[in-house]
């Protein structure tokens, strides 16, 4: 399998505490890749410096072989890398279908000029993208939410608006920060299925933070486990469960 | 003229054609002096505000130096027109260029920081250009001003020269330009660019995961609306025929402001309605001159406890909840049918 994303000794400190300290992974084509750690082991600031939200203090970043390292987000985004946030983010005071559509658009076409003086050719970008949305909103089960505004959605639904967004623009590497946070069971198991659906029918590749151990476990090939910004274990979400270094991560024992 | 169609989906412009011909026609009815230069008055700050808009209701930033935007076109035209001979028109297409260029390098430079930070040093540069324009006495004539600014003249060759000289000519003039720069916003806010300068203003680190270039795209709201303070400007010049330092100040930003967020910021139609109101207002309070202060205040604490989104806003937001009541209805009612 192709390596899609590969981060060699990526380190990352605030001032005297290490948020990362020589990280080193590698997430291949098709694979759902689980992350998972304590509380400030550094999850989401890998997150951070992969899609360029952060910039690394040391180590390179590769994504299908061509150097990120310190891209500003939106040129790591474009190049097919989309990422979800911890807490929800959406365009409150937008629709949910422009939401969907303002997720895709700069992936369209990014130029001003055409946006302002080609509008036959926007017309028809547009009317693809809602095509598009809507078969999504629909899958999700929140198409009869499309004319309202993001804000008005209950939490999950903002979550499952947020995934919804993510799949918009089909990017190669779709990063979901703790998706299933603050979600009830019955959402967690829809988000299951919906990853393992485009996993398995569109080898979707995933790159997965997560707190909930029976959602990583069902989801993952492979998983690997950050304490204090380092890598302690990686490997089958079987294995590492068992793996006395990630108990003691974890339980302090 | 499909073509023109497609520029401005049809959807609500009919709306600003009436507005339009409204604009028009009101010199049919009055020559009066007063009422047209009220009028001219509420041109100019729907040009302003229009470029306040899209800085504060576009991309969501609090910038306060859009009389410095209008001080730039003014004393770019007064000076060009006065003392270089250049046309009118040389004046204003100048002044737009002026006023854009320094919208984009004080937009680099205050776009270093943000939130309130940026507020202040946008503040900043409007005052560091008032001081300029009293200390350089050589170019701006200083605290003195510029005096004697002729009336705005269009002279195409082997046509013949168009001076505006009456209030009714000075009123068209405006209306001009009012009605273009409504064009131009209408199409910016209902295209892709306003959608993205949107996304910029409801949440940006979403919108850069997007793909959006947001310091970009907040250069260009910033740019745009440095433009229609030059246009603005450029016309105050030749309209009121003097400039002075006195015009980067603080008392038109405070208006501006009010304007924008009591009209309804992140709307057309509410800066409209603002700066309708705000010239209107003041004028037919003249009626009660000892309190017309008081009620002024009164009516604007009302306006912001009753509708902080601004009268338009609140009204769009109340069309926009029965649309929804109405579409969730026929729904059920589909529904009932169905299992009947």
């Amino acid at each position: 399998m192709k390596s899609l994303l590969e981060i060699n000794d990526v380190s990352k400190h605030f001032f005297a505490i290490k948020a990362l300290n020589k990280v080193n992974l590698d997430l291949k084509e098709g694979e759902i890749l689980g992350l998972i750690g304590p509380n400030g082991s550094g999850k989401t600031t890998l997150f951070n410096c992969i899609t360029g939200f952060y910039m690394p203090d040391g180590g390179k970043i590769y994504f299908e072989e061509e150097e990120i390292t310190g891209l500003p987000p939106h040129e790591i985004a474009l190049k097919g890398m989309v990422r979800t946030f911890q807490l929800v983010h959406v365009f409150r005071k937008m629709t949910v279908i422009e939401n969907m559509i303002m997720a895709l658009q700069q992936f369209q076409d990014t130029s001003v000029i055409n946006t302002l003086f080609r509008p036959r050719y926007i017309e028809k970008l547009e009317e693809e993208a809602i095509e598009k949305a809507e078969k999504i909103l629909d899958f999700l089960g929140i198409l009869f939410l499309k004319d309202n505004y993001a804000s008005e959605l209950s939490y999950g639904q903002q979550k499952l608006l947020e995934i919804g967004m993510s799949l918009m623009p089909s990017p190669k590497v779709l990063m979901l920060d703790e998706p299933t946070a603050a979600v009830n069971p019955t959402m967690i198991n829809k988000i299951t299925q919906i990853i393992k659906k485009l996993n398995s029918e569109k080898n979707q590749t995933f790159f997965v933070i997560e707190h909930n151990i029976d959602f990583i476990m069902d989801l993952c090939n492979r998983v690997v486990v950050l304490d204090h910004g380092e890598k302690i274990a990686e490997g089958k979400p079987e294995k590492i469960k068992e793996d006395p270094k990630v108990i003691e991560a974890y339980f302090g024992v | 003229m499909k073509r023109l169609k497609e520029l401005f989906v049809a959807r609500g412009f009919i709306l600003y054609i009436l507005f339009f011909i409204g604009l028009s026609i009101v010199p049919v009815f009055t020559s009066s002096r007063y009422i047209l230069n009220m009028l001219i008055y509420f041109g100019m700050y729907l040009l302003l505000s229009m470029g306040l808009n899209l800085m504060i209701g576009g991309v969501g930033l609090l910038a306060l130096c859009t009389p410095l935007f209008f001080g730039v076109g003014a004393y770019t035209s007064a000076i060009l027109t006065t003392f270089h001979n250049f046309p009118f028109l040389g004046g204003l297409l100048l002044g737009m260029v002026f006023s854009a260029v320094v919208a984009y390098v004080v937009g680099i430079l205050a776009l270093r920081v943000s939130y309130h930070a940026f507020a202040i040093i946008t503040l900043a540069f409007m005052i560091i250009f008032q001081l300029v324009a009293y200390d350089w006495v050589s170019l701006t004539k200083g605290p003195m001003g510029i005096p004697g600014i002729p009336r705005p003249s269009i002279s195409i060759p082997s046509i013949g020269t168009w001076t505006f000289d009456t209030p009714t000519e000075l009123y068209y003039l405006i209306t001009v330009l009012v009605i273009i720069s409504v064009v131009v916003f209408y199409r910016i806010q209902n295209s892709r660019l306003g959608r993205t300068f949107i996304s910029i203003r409801e949440d940006e680190p979403l919108a850069e995961a997007y793909g959006v270039d947001s310091k970009k795209y907040k250069i260009i709201a910033f740019v745009i609306g440095g433009i229609f303070g030059g246009i603005a400007g450029s016309y105050y010049a030749h309209y009121v025929k003097f400039v002075s330092p006195e015009i980067f100040s603080m008392y038109l930003l405070t208006t501006l402001l009010i304007i924008v967020i009591v009209g309804g910021a992140g709307y057309l139609e509410g800066v409209i309605i603002g700066a309708f109101l705000f010239t209107v207002i003041p004028e037919a309070l003249r009626l009660a001159p000892e309190i017309r202060d008081l009620i002024y205040a009164l009516l604007l604490i009302v306006i912001l406890i009753k509708a902080p989104e601004g009268v338009y806003g609140r009204y769009k937001e109340k069309m926009r909840r029965l649309v929804l009541q109405k579409k969730t209805k026929e729904k059920k009612g589909d529904l009932h049918e169905v299992s009947a």
